[in-house]
């Protein structure tokens, strides 16, 4: 019987969700089957808040009211699947100068 | 003839197509524009004539950097001196300036650049622009030089040249006062120039309150070398629309609109440091000149803890946003400081760049440079080559006159700004910008500077983001983010999402270069418009995808001046506007070899960040490859030239021009 390996991820929170959590870096524990949308479906639950909206609940992707990276790569599906010490980056899109 | 008529008989009667379909007459007359006024004032003479705008310019430039740039291109002779009266300075009201939307606070400067030798224009935000339009004038064109220090006074359709011996010497803030205290007027808004601009910094900036600069390619220096002190201005007049009802609900909308985003909630938290938190930890943040693309230490500079210094956040006219901070300093060596920024910019200038680690030495440096009146990105710009050079033993402690230009060294930085500013000691040698500076020291010292066509690029790297580094090869005035950047390239948003909105397929992926001609091509065109109406960038699609662009901006033009567009039509002023700079800079020598990326960008791989961006050099045969492209879509030949039929179908062939 194959056992479910875990790995894990770190996530980088900035803007409004490091104000939510008050750090600027966690880690995930997952398994090594998680999916982006699984790292996210956690957070939503842990944190609430504009953690539950990252995900467009009527399309199914990454809203673009907010920005998601894996390892600099920005991700607008949540099925991407992710793997040991992917860094994520969970912000708010901006432009300036 | 004197230059003074020639102005006026060449703008009676512009060149160009005889028809143009676009509005009747007598729709024409309906409208209030035509009634806005410019005025030319001859500071060697002391002659003032003022006129109405032609309508042909306003429908083919609209106004602001548009209006400015005809104005430049057809009124300074090719080759002039940039320092000499012949030069002619522009300040030029954008064509909604005064709306209550959109950061409509806008205004645009223009003259040749003392920096660059080619186009030199910068555009301002805060309260100036509302109020030279109700002071009775859209745009001023100032020739000559005043034998001795001076001011324009403009009030209610009047303007005065003062004397301004006392102002002299003073700083930005200082003079902007003084003026207010001189009219026992509070209300006084103030373009002034530092002790930077009086001693001919070549980046010298102008400033407007505590905070707004029009930073880029000194026209501060330009003032300066009129003997121009300061503009001041004080209006009680009105300013009409043509539809006033349906604009002020339309403006409601577009701020509520605005005010729903996350983007703009952000903005008003934070600022445009909220920017930092992404770029740097992503690695696109140029650190120690161009060594790194990465500030691994420089959490202290995260927008978060700019808050212990904030005692709130202040806008521009007509913004809903506040993007700005409102600080104090109350202890340590520079205190007590207050005042307002500081910019993502500034940030890099005085934080990645000259790799300093802490937020106060960003404070304590915004605030000098805005004291001084110099640009914050070309004065760090300098400075982090400076101390790359000085690292690379390239010059030492005896060019610097004991000055150690070591990284983080925020005492010999504080210590550079103001050399700078009065062109003392190894700052004089700066002063003059980049190029003048490599001629100076030699020994590869090129190689090192982050320039483009003699402008320091701002702290982004952009290594690994083609579009951006098509960006400022291509500005007209040398390396610039303000010109042509598709910051929502960094969005990774949906491809079909992207078509929609360029027209032809662009790719998602920022490190890719499939579309991103068209992109930079396309946002570039949307740039010049919003500086020719006069409304904010970050409140365009410079920030956002849904963010205003050609259909807000269509239909608030109709609803404040009754002019119509169509969508295309002000494409084509923004094909109008960046072809027309295109052929003044050509007019002054710069071609296709100018459309250049420092070398460095082809050679060093970008050396840390996310696996993404990390490894990235420009490959050269791609980038050509993308400035082909670039050129073809506006029309322009392989050498970067306009064709014929490019200048006929904007109506520019027949300007004055050594091209044509």
């Amino acid at each position: 019987m194959k056992e479910s390996m875990s790995i894990r991820v770190r996530v980088v929170l900035l803007a409004n969700f490091r104000e939510i959590v008050g750090k600027r870096e966690i880690v995930e524990e997952i398994d090594s089957d998680s999916t982006l949308g699984h790292v996210l479906e956690k957070l939503a639950e842990k944190y609430g808040r504009d953690f539950q909206k990252i995900v467009d609940s009527k399309t199914g992707v990454i809203s673009s009211e907010f920005l998601v990276s894996i390892n600099g790569r920005i991700a607008r599906d949540a099925s991407i699947k992710l793997n040991n010490d992917d860094i994520l980056m969970l912000t708010i899109p901006a432009g300036g100068g | 003839m004197s230059l003074l008529q020639d102005q006026i008989s060449h703008f009676v009667a512009p060149s160009g197509p005889a028809q143009n379909p676009w509005f009747s007459e007598q729709q024409l007359m309906r409208t209030m524009v035509w009634k806005r006024r410019i005025a030319y004032i001859d500071l060697t003479t002391g002659k003032i004539v003022t006129n109405s705008i032609p309508k042909r310019v306003r429908q083919l430039y609209l106004g602001g950097r548009g209006i400015d740039m005809y104005l430049l291109y057809n009124h300074v002779k090719p080759k002039v001196d940039p320092l000499s009266p012949e030069n002619i300075l522009f300040v030029g009201t954008g064509l909604l300036c005064g709306i209550p939307a959109l950061g409509s606070g806008r205004c645009d400067i223009a003259a040749k650049s003392p920096l660059i030798g080619a186009v030199g224009d910068s555009n301002i935000g805060g309260f100036f622009g509302p109020e030279l339009r109700l002071a009775g004038f859209d745009h001023l064109v100032i020739s000559g030089k005043a034998e001795k220090p001076a001011y324009l006074w403009i009030s209610d359709g009047s303007i005065e040249i003062r004397d301004a011996d006392h102002l002299w010497g003073k700083d930005t803030f200082e003079t902007q006062e003084m003026i207010r205290d001189d009219n026992k007027d509070e209300e006084v808004k103030c373009l002034a120039i530092g002790v930077a601009g009086e001693n001919l910094v070549r980046f010298a900036n102008v400033r407007s309150g505590m905070k707004n600069s029009a930073g880029r390619t000194g026209m501060g220096c330009v003032m300066g070398s009129k003997n121009l002190k300061a503009i001041a201005v004080r209006g009680t007049m009105d300013i009409e629309f043509s539809h006033p009802d349906e604009l002020l609900d339309y403006c409601k909308e577009m701020n509520d609109m605005i005010m729903s985003t996350r983007w703009a909630r952000a903005q008003s938290k934070w600022g445009t440091l909220i920017i930092y938190s992404n770029t740097n930890t992503t690695g696109l943040i140029r650190t120690r000149n161009f060594q790194l693309n990465r500030h691994e230490e420089g959490e202290d500079l995260e927008p978060e803890n700019i808050d212990r210094y904030t005692i709130g956040m202040s806008g521009c006219y007509g913004c809903a946003v506040h993007c700005r901070h409102r600080y104090v300093l109350r202890e340590g060596p520079h205190a007590p400081i207050f005042a307002e920024g500081p910019e993502y910019t500034s940030l890099g200038a005085f934080g990645t760049m000259v790799d300093c680690k802490k937020m106060e030495t960003v404070l304590v440096a915004n605030h000098l440079v805005n004291k001084y009146g110099l640009d914050t990105l070309e004065t760090g710009g300098l400075i982090a080559w400076a101390m790359e050079l000085y690292e690379k033993g390239i010059i030492n402690e005896k060019d610097t006159a004991g000055l150690k230009l070591e990284w983080g060294n925020e005492e010999a930085i504080f210590d550079l700004i103001t050399q700078i500013a009065h062109r003392e000691g190894f700052g004089n040698l700066l002063a003059d910008g980049f190029k003048n500076a490599i001629a100076k020291i030699g020994k590869g010292s090129d190689y090192y500077a982050i320039q483009v066509k003699g402008l320091s690029n701002l702290h982004s790297d952009e290594r690994p983001t083609p579009s951006f580094a098509l960006g400022i090869a291509t500005s007209t005035r040398g390396a610039d983010h303000l010109r042509s950047r598709p910051a929502i390239d960094l969005y990774g948003l949906p491809e079909d999402l992207l078509e929609e909105i360029y027209g032809a397929p662009v790719s998602s992926d920022y490190t890719s270069y499939q579309g991103k001609s068209r992109m930079v091509w396309w946002q570039e065109l949307l740039y010049a418009v919003t500086d020719a109406i006069g409304v904010c960038k970050f409140q365009t699609v410079f920030c956002a995808v849904h963010a205003p662009n050609w259909e807000e901006f269509r239909r608030l033009i109709q609803l404040a001046t009754g002019m119509g567009f169509l969508k295309a039509q002000l494409m084509e002023v923004g094909e109008r506007i960046c072809t027309i700079e295109r052929m003044f800079n050509l007019r002054e020598g710069f071609s296709r070899k100018d459309d250049a990326l420092p070398e460095r960008y082809f050679k060093e791989p970008t050396p840390i960040g996310f696996s993404v961006v990390r490894g990235k050099t420009i490959d050269r045969d791609r980038f050509e490859k993308m400035l082909d492209e670039y050129y073809a879509l506006h029309g322009w030949n392989e050498n970067g030239f306009p064709k014929k039929e490019t200048l006929e179908r904007l109506g520019i062939d027949r300007e004055p021009s050594l091209m044509v």
